[in-house]
């Protein structure tokens, strides 16, 4: 069913902020429905469940959401991946402290670091 | 005279000869009595004929081919020929035979013209005293202004009928062409030798002249002509006609006059371009370096005028009122650039991983399949061929039939699959793939109907019309998986594989393998001791690994292969 990550030019002129951070820890997550697919599927229309997960933000990227050193918690919407502590990254945050979401498919790894970052710089957002 | 030959072959010979007015055994038809002794278990009797008649073959090489299939009853039949047929006989194929039976030692020399060893030094030979030596480049001649006849003086044979000639540039494995000139102007037949001792190696290879060529289209293909009495390549050079947009291919053989064969026809139409390519036997025998491109004047209009229905988009690209987000537009590109490629296949915006994953593990076990799964129907559709497949049968074919409009995004390019490594333009981008997703579309009912996950195993049987096998991974014997992924990809059987669904999602992240994903396997490898599984990730990029290039296509090592994907699906043979 994984469809490809999203273009990054697509993305990135909705976004706040972006951050490279590592989960602490994932504070809550909305029970999983269950899969309804053919077992036999190579893929199917299920989605991982919403998250909400507490950020240690190593380093900005663009955007005053939290500085470099800083905890922030975020929602990781319903969809095709979830986190769990140590998973690490760029993350492309939408909205303001205490409600920012993450953006981006598969999260950290939707787009390698450079390029957010070469990304930002070219829609002027760094 | 009655002969008793035991040999089907020489009996044939013999028996042909025989119906004739004043049979003769010629130094040309003697070659049919040397393949027919030099066949056995290494070579057939038409390999070994197309051995003899190889461009430069000297007296002494095809004595010894034909020596090195001679049985004791092919010398007596050989014995009869010379004692019992009374046919006539020329001198040179009177000493082949004499030679092969043992009864005379091999004479080198036979004619006007006799050349002698290499040519590192030069042309050397003998020859009728006092005549002159003419002699061309055949492998160079095509690549200028020469015709066959224009040949340049290189020697005089002295009086004891020897000569040493020099021609500039020629290299190792060239084809000379040569002839004695007497006096009175008279003329000696052509001798054509392959320049020998020069290089370590051939390596130039046969020039191939495009502006020799002339292609027109007519009702039953494309006729391409020779429009020069200059060569456009050498003797017996091979030449590869591709229609790039339908893959198929034509071989040729160019003639002894340099040219094409009589009647040349390749299938394609008015507006084709077709690569050439050309070898001479040595150099670029897989035909890979393509010495140009040449097109079917006319075409230009009318070729894409037919417009059928198109699949309805997915619900997440239609509006509220039904109607698309996306506007649609012609493509007109090549079907296939240079055949089906599992690299040519790109997953679009939309959830049908296991497509483009299993077209990719066709298209690398058996390229052949999807090449033929699809035809450019000249009028701006296209018929596709899949089966009605399963888990447990081949089913039975369906044809459907799609124009060549596919969705677009706003800035070019299609939305649902697409074509990488080249242009994304309507009129350029590679079709194979972004069409054949188009009609499973239309066979399933919409781009909603494929696009919310599915079977790979399913997909690689339609497209192939066999069965599929389905194995799950969990606690699998990580070396009784290899053998069995190693022995399908030998056996060209496609392979596809699917990792566990989002309930495991958190087990992927930062593993460079997603989940609820379908990735093509394109095979196993070991490297100092360790297993590994290669696979190609439908979107053509994101890998588990950095191996410096971000193309989709990586490996992992078979036991992490066990732990993150679920399940692998093979096509039964």
């Amino acid at each position: 069913m994984a469809k490809p990550p999203e273009r990054i030019d697509d993305v990135l002129p909705g976004a706040d902020a972006a951050v490279l951070a590592e989960v602490l820890r994932v504070v809550t997550q909305d029970p999983q429905r269950p899969s309804s697919a053919d077992p036999m599927a190579t893929s199917t229309p299920d989605k991982a469940a919403r998250q909400v997960v507490e950020l240690k933000v190593t380093k900005v990227l663009f955007g005053g959401l939290a500085q470099a050193g800083a905890t922030l918690q975020v929602v990781k919407p319903e969809g095709d991946y979830a986190l769990r502590a140590g998973n690490h990254g760029p993350f492309v945050l939408k909205g303001g402290a205490g409600a920012a979401e993450i953006l981006g498919r598969f999260g950290p790894d939707t787009w390698p670091e450079g390029l957010v970052a070469q990304a930002a710089q070219r829609l002027g957002k760094a | 005279m009655t002969l008793r030959i035991k040999d089907t072959r020489i009996r044939s010979f013999a028996e042909t000869l025989q119906r004739q007015s004043t049979p003769k055994i010629s130094d040309a038809n003697v070659l049919d009595v040397l393949a027919a002794v030099g066949d056995g278990a290494h070579a057939s009797s038409d390999q070994v004929k197309a051995a003899l008649t190889r461009p430069g073959i000297t007296r002494k090489e095809q004595f010894e081919l034909a020596k090195k299939g001679l049985t004791q009853s092919e010398r007596a039949d050989l014995g009869q020929l010379l004692d019992k047929s009374g046919f006539q006989m020329d001198a040179g194929a009177k000493n082949f035979l004499e030679a092969l039976v043992g009864r005379a030692p091999l004479q080198e020399t036979f004619g006007p013209l006799t050349i002698t060893g290499d040519q590192k030094n030069g042309i050397a030979g003998l020859a009728k005293p006092g005549v002159v030596i003419e002699a061309i480049n055949l492998s160079a001649a095509p690549g200028g202004r020469l015709h066959l006849t224009d040949t340049m003086v290189i020697a005089t044979a002295d009086a004891s009928g020897k000569f040493l000639g020099a021609m500039p540039d020629v290299r190792e494995g060239d084809l000379i062409r040569m002839r004695t000139r007497a006096a009175d102007g008279s003329t000696s037949d052509w001798l054509t030798i392959q320049a020998k001792g020069i290089e370590a190696r051939d390596t130039r290879n046969a020039i191939v002249n495009l502006e020799r060529m002339d292609l027109s289209a007519g009702p039953d293909g494309v006729a391409v002509t020779h429009n020069t009495g200059r060569p456009l390549s050498e003797p017996g050079a091979k030449l590869r006609f591709t229609n790039v947009r339908t893959g198929e291919k034509v071989d040729v053989t160019v003639t002894d006059k340099g040219s094409l064969p009589e009647g040349l026809k390749l299938p394609g139409r008015a507006g084709d371009e077709f690569r050439v390519a050309g070898s001479d036997g040595v150099n670029n025998v897989d035909f890979a370096a393509v010495a140009g491109t040449l097109k079917v004047p006319g075409g230009t209009s009318g070729g894409n005028r037919v417009d059928l229905p198109d699949p309805k988009m997915h619900k997440d690209e239609l509006n509220a009122d039904g109607t698309p987000k996306y506007r649609l537009e012609r493509f007109t590109g090549h079907l296939f650039i240079d055949g089906p490629r599992p690299d040519d296949v790109r997953q679009g915006a939309i959830g049908n991983c296991y497509f483009p994953a299993a077209l990719a593990a066709v298209a690398a076990a058996r390229p052949e399949i999807i090449q033929n799964m699809i035809k450019d129907n000249g009028d701006g559709t296209y018929t596709v061929k899949f089966n009605s497949a399963n888990s447990w049968s081949g089913g039975r074919p369906v044809e459907i039939k799609v124009d060549g409009d596919l969705y677009v995004r706003s800035f070019g390019g299609p939305i649902y699959g697409g074509s990488l490594g080249g242009s994304t333009a309507p009129d350029k981008m590679e079709l194979w793939f972004p069409l054949i997703e188009k009609a499973y579309a239309q066979w399933k009912g919409s781009y909603d109907a494929i696009g919310n996950g599915g079977v790979a195993g399913q997909v690689m049987a339609e497209v192939m019309g066999k069965s599929y096998a389905y194995e799950n991974l969990s606690g699998t014997n990580t070396d009784r998986l290899y053998e069995r992924i190693k022995k399908a990809a030998d056996n060209k059987q496609p392979i596809a594989a699917g990792t566990c669904g989002t309930d495991q999602a958190a087990r992927y992240t930062n593993t460079g393998v997603y989940a609820n994903h379908a990735y093509s396997v394109l095979g196993v490898e070991e490297e100092n001791g360790t297993k590994y599984v290669k696979l190609r990730n439908p979107w053509g990029q994101s890998e588990h690994g950095y191996d410096g290039k971000n193309d989709g296509f990586f490996r992992i090592e078979i036991g992490k292969f066990t732990e993150l994907y679920r399940a692998i699906h093979i096509v039964n043979p």
